[in-house]
């Protein structure tokens, strides 16, 4: 998981002027976007494997209590996990270095979060302990799903989306240029 | 976003919403900022200003405390020096005793300086002063009572009164008392209350008491090393404040004058209308009291120089303290409790707000009253000339140059004042050639009042000299009247005896009563038997004007030198009656004998007589001239000026004598001069008759009585012991009346040497 932020101005106004003067080349930015994110979305997807994490990892859901195994406890299931990934262009709340997201990955079920960032603050305490370190051992350290592939693909995603906002600002100005006569 | 959903950011961007939220704390934070700085600034300033106060609390007590330390040092010292004759090593090694003292026992040396000085000045011994402090700390413990008290019973102890040490409780027996064993008193006393200082020095009171005194020494040090600085500021203010206001005054007066005449004249008008229009009163009443309070002040009194002196010596002061001194001023403050330049500052900086308000107050009355003046809302005062002076004022008040550094070359020039003084330099001057030593005065009004004054003294001091002159001729003359009242009483005592016709003649002829007469001659020849009465030498004294003792040593002396001569038997019976020295008894003799000094510009007795002389001469020679007859007169013989001592002439007996010899003479003027015995030709003094052709001639008229003076000749200023009247007659005289008056005469002037009879004389 990467600490630093990268922030790529302009993107909303580049989009929102856009569809003023050519919503074809908006939705071409758009498209730009959602298909950086939507391959992301297909290697994190890629990353769900079959097979639960653990062997005693429930593929159904528990029948009672919070307990690995038990009822409450999130059953892997695989489709479910996958289906839980998502590519999203929410804003979503404002952070404290007033910045917002433009495209994200999210991992929405719970055994796939689980699996994603087990271990991620600490290295647990009691059979959390033993767990998080079966899934160290098995799929490295936390940030093992949708992080991964935002780890491994974001310079790439972002130099597509940054390379595709500039031809779309280029054509913006031409247009105003030409608006302007 | 499903709640507990992992988000994995890709694209981040800038939000509106993260923009004014960004905004909103940016203001938030600001005005946290503010209200931060301002809690900030109020707490430092705060801070600051206790921290400032607690700084000056602590200078002002220090400076006070080294002041007052240093004065009761000084006190001791002085009295360690007068009555130990203590050296300054004494009194340091004193000094560094008492400070032991009061950290010891807890008392401060305030107290111990002034007991000790007290018991050095009844021992007279340092080291018995301090032993006996000692025992008067313990008392004072013991006794529950201050040091001073306890001192005070020590001190009477060492005088003998053991009372007060007995009311404290000291069992002093009455065997004591009675025999005044001091030692035993004191060593009693000693045993009664030994330890008490110690133990008490040991109480928590007196512990914190240590203390004190420990924080108190400190301050004084701090107070100590204050005062170099403050006298720094006295330095200052002395060499370069005053000198600096006096040279701003007498550059800016005419300035100033005018600017606050201008104003004195509008500040009564101007003050009507600012309260009617802007209640500037009500707004500012204590600075309006206080302005107006100064310039009735200065109604009244009429000092408007005075006034802008004032005025400018503050605004200058503050000047010059604030740019130079304002920290020594603090010290200074400190060190006078706060009341001298800290005042004056505080006092002249809100004098110069109220100044500087007062100018815009009135620039902004000024011009509302112009509108208000035009369109006359309610407004009962009249206007008429106000504006004028008002502007006038603002005019002069804006030209004020309360620069010290500047110099203009308006101020340079020569000033109204400037001619005032030039004026009064002149008038000085003029008054240097009276000998007059000038003064500090400037006014020219009052330096010429002073002139006239001293003029009218000057002619006060004329008439003091004439009148001097007058006494002077006065006693000429009532010498000469007494001369003249002795050649008469010679004439009339020749039979010895007086006789009431006589008397009624000499009082006709003097013009005054029988009685008169009587005491005059009883005075005049009281000496003449050798013999004074009481009542005689009690009215020559009155005759004389001095006392009883003056004219009876007169007396003494003159009789002694009476004859001529002052024998050393004489000079001892002088010297022994009147408790003289042989010198002193000489020098009385011979300021008998020579008699006064007569002036020689007024006429004496002896200058009338040679006047008479030589007039008479003239007059013979004028009337040989006349006649056609050949003369060789020859001037008379100018007597030698006569040789100190007492030199008596002829007794009136022997004159008598001559006198009646004389009258008996028949034939001529030489045969009858034959005659004469050695002796009586010496009464005559050099008297020879002229022998020579017969001729005739009127005997040459001696003027009146009063020309008769003491037969001397020129320069008058030493009477002679005799005369010697040499009259060159050729051929014989017309009748030998004439003769024998011009003889008798000049025995009279021989007789009248002045010394013996003389006011003057007497006078001593």
């Amino acid at each position: 998981m990467a600490d630093e932020t990268v922030v790529i101005s302009g993107i909303k106004e580049t989009i929102e002027s856009l569809k003023k003067f050519d919503k074809d080349a908006a939705r071409r930015l758009n498209k730009v976007i959602n298909d950086e994110l939507a391959l992301a979305e297909g290697a994190a997807r890629a990353k769900i494997e079959d097979k639960p994490p653990m062997s005693g990892w429930r593929t159904v859901p528990a029948a009672k209590g919070r307990v690995r195994g038990g009822q409450g406890w999130p059953a892997w299931e695989p489709t479910a996990i996958r289906q839980g990934i998502k590519k999203t262009r929410v804003e979503g709340k404002v952070r404290s270095d007033y910045t917002t997201s433009a495209g994200a990955l999210v991992q929405k079920t719970a055994a796939g979060a689980i699996w994603e960032v087990a271990g991620r603050r600490s290295g647990g305490s009691g059979t959390g302990r033993n767990m998080i370190g079966v899934l160290n051992e098995r799929f490295k350290g936390a940030s093992r799903g949708i992080w991964a592939v935002v780890d491994k693909d974001a310079d790439k995603i972002r130099n597509n989306v940054r390379k595709a906002i500039e031809d779309a600002q280029k054509l913006l100005k031409a247009n105003l240029n030409k608006e302007k006569g | 976003m499903a709640a507990g959903a992992v988000v994995a950011r890709i694209i981040t961007q800038y939000s509106d919403k993260g923009s004014k939220a960004a905004a909103r704390d940016i203001n938030k934070l600001g005005k946290s900022f503010d209200k931060f700085a301002g809690k900030v600034g109020k707490a430092f300033l705060i801070a600051g200003a206790a921290a400032a106060a607690f700084a000056v609390k602590i200078g002002v007590d220090s400076v006070r405390a080294a002041i007052a330390d240093e004065k009761s040092q000084a006190l001791l010292a002085n009295s360690l020096r007068n009555t130990t004759g203590a050296t300054d090593a004494a009194i340091a090694a004193t000094e560094t005793y008492i400070d032991q003292i009061q950290r010891t026992f807890g008392v401060v040396d305030d107290e111990l300086r002034p007991a000790l000085g007290k018991l050095a000045s009844i021992t007279g011994s340092i080291t018995d002063a301090q032993n006996l402090l000692g025992l008067a700390l313990n008392i004072s413990a013991g006794g529950s009572v201050d040091l001073g008290s306890a001192t005070n019973a020590v001190t009477k102890a060492l005088q003998g009164n053991y009372k007060a040490l007995r009311n404290m409780g000291v069992p002093i027996t009455d065997a004591m008392v009675k025999s005044k064993d001091l030692n035993a008193v004191l060593a009693i006393t000693a045993k009664t209350f030994a330890g008490a200082a110690a133990a008490r020095a040991n109480t928590f009171e007196f512990r914190m008491t240590r203390l004190n005194i420990a924080l108190d020494e400190a301050k004084e040090t701090l107070g100590a090393a204050l005062l170099p600085t403050l006298e720094d500021l006295f330095t200052t203010l002395t060499t370069k404040v005053i000198p600096a206001v006096q040279k701003f005054l007498e550059e800016n007066g005419d300035k100033l004058v005018a600017a606050f005449q201008a104003a004195i004249k509008a500040v009564v008008g101007f003050g009507f209308v600012v309260f009617k229009v802007f209640s500037f009163v009500s707004k500012n009443k204590t600075v309006f009291t206080a302005l107006g309070a100064i310039f009735a002040a200065t109604f009244v009194a009429g000092k408007v120089i005075a006034f802008v002196t004032a005025i400018q010596g503050l605004i200058k002061a503050y000047k010059a303290i604030r740019a130079a001194a304002l920290g020594a001023a603090a010290a200074q403050a400190a060190a006078t409790g706060g009341i001298s330049v800290a005042a004056a500052v505080a006092g002249v900086a809100a004098f110069t707000a109220t100044l500087g308000g007062l100018y815009f107050a009135v620039k902004g009355a000024n011009n509302a009253m112009d509108g208000l003046e035009q369109t006359g809302e309610e407004l009962e005062f009249s206007f008429d000339g106000l504006n004028d002076k008002t502007d006038d004022f603002l005019t002069n008040l804006k030209g004020l140059n309360v620069d010290l550094g500047k110099t203009t070359a308006k101020t340079k020039a020569q000033t109204a004042a400037d001619v005032l003084a030039a004026k009064a330099k002149t008038v000085l001057a003029a008054l240097a050639k009276l000998g007059v030593k000038p003064t500090t005065e400037k006014d020219p009004i009052q330096l010429e009042a002073a002139r006239l004054n001293l003029l009218k003294q000057s002619n006060l001091e004329e008439q003091r000299k004439l009148a001097a002159i007058m006494e002077n001729m006065k006693a000429q003359l009532m010498a000469n009247e007494a001369v003249q009242r002795y050649v008469d009483l010679l004439g009339v005592v020749a039979d010895q005896t007086i006789s009431p016709e006589e008397v009624i003649l000499l009082a006709g002829k003097w013009g005054i009563s029988k009685e008169a007469v009587v005491a005059y001659t009883t005075a005049i020849f009281a000496v003449n038997d050798a013999k004074l009465s009481t009542e005689e030498i009690d009215l020559l004294a009155k005759q004389w004007g001095v006392t009883k003792q003056q004219a009876e040593m007169y007396l003494d002396f003159f009789k002694y030198i009476n004859d001529g001569k002052l024998d050393q038997s004489e000079v001892n019976a002088l010297m022994e009656k009147w408790k003289l020295t042989s010198k002193e008894v000489s020098d009385y003799a011979k300021k008998i004998a020579d008699g006064v000094t007569p002036s020689d510009i007024w006429p004496t007795p002896g200058n009338q007589a040679a006047k008479s002389w030589r007039d008479a001469l003239a007059a013979l020679n004028a009337y040989l001239a006349a006649v056609g007859v050949k003369l060789s007169p020859t001037a008379p013989t100018v007597p030698t000026a006569p040789t100190p001592g007492p030199t008596p002439g002829p007794t009136p007996a022997q004159i008598t004598a001559v006198s009646k010899k004389i009258e008996s003479f028949t034939g001529s003027a030489a045969s009858a001069f034959g005659t004469l015995t050695t002796e009586e030709k010496a009464v005559l003094g050099g008297y020879k008759p002229f022998v020579g052709a017969q001729t005739s001639f009127t005997t040459p008229t001696i003027s009146g009585a009063s020309s008769v003076g003491l037969g001397t000749s020129g320069t008058g200023s030493q009477l002679p012991a005799g005369v010697t009247i040499n009259m060159t007659v050729q051929g014989s005289v017309t009748s030998e009346n004439d003769l024998v008056t011009s003889i008798r005469n000049g025995l009279l002037q021989g007789q009248n040497n002045g010394q013996a009879i003389v006011k003057s004389a007497v006078a001593i």
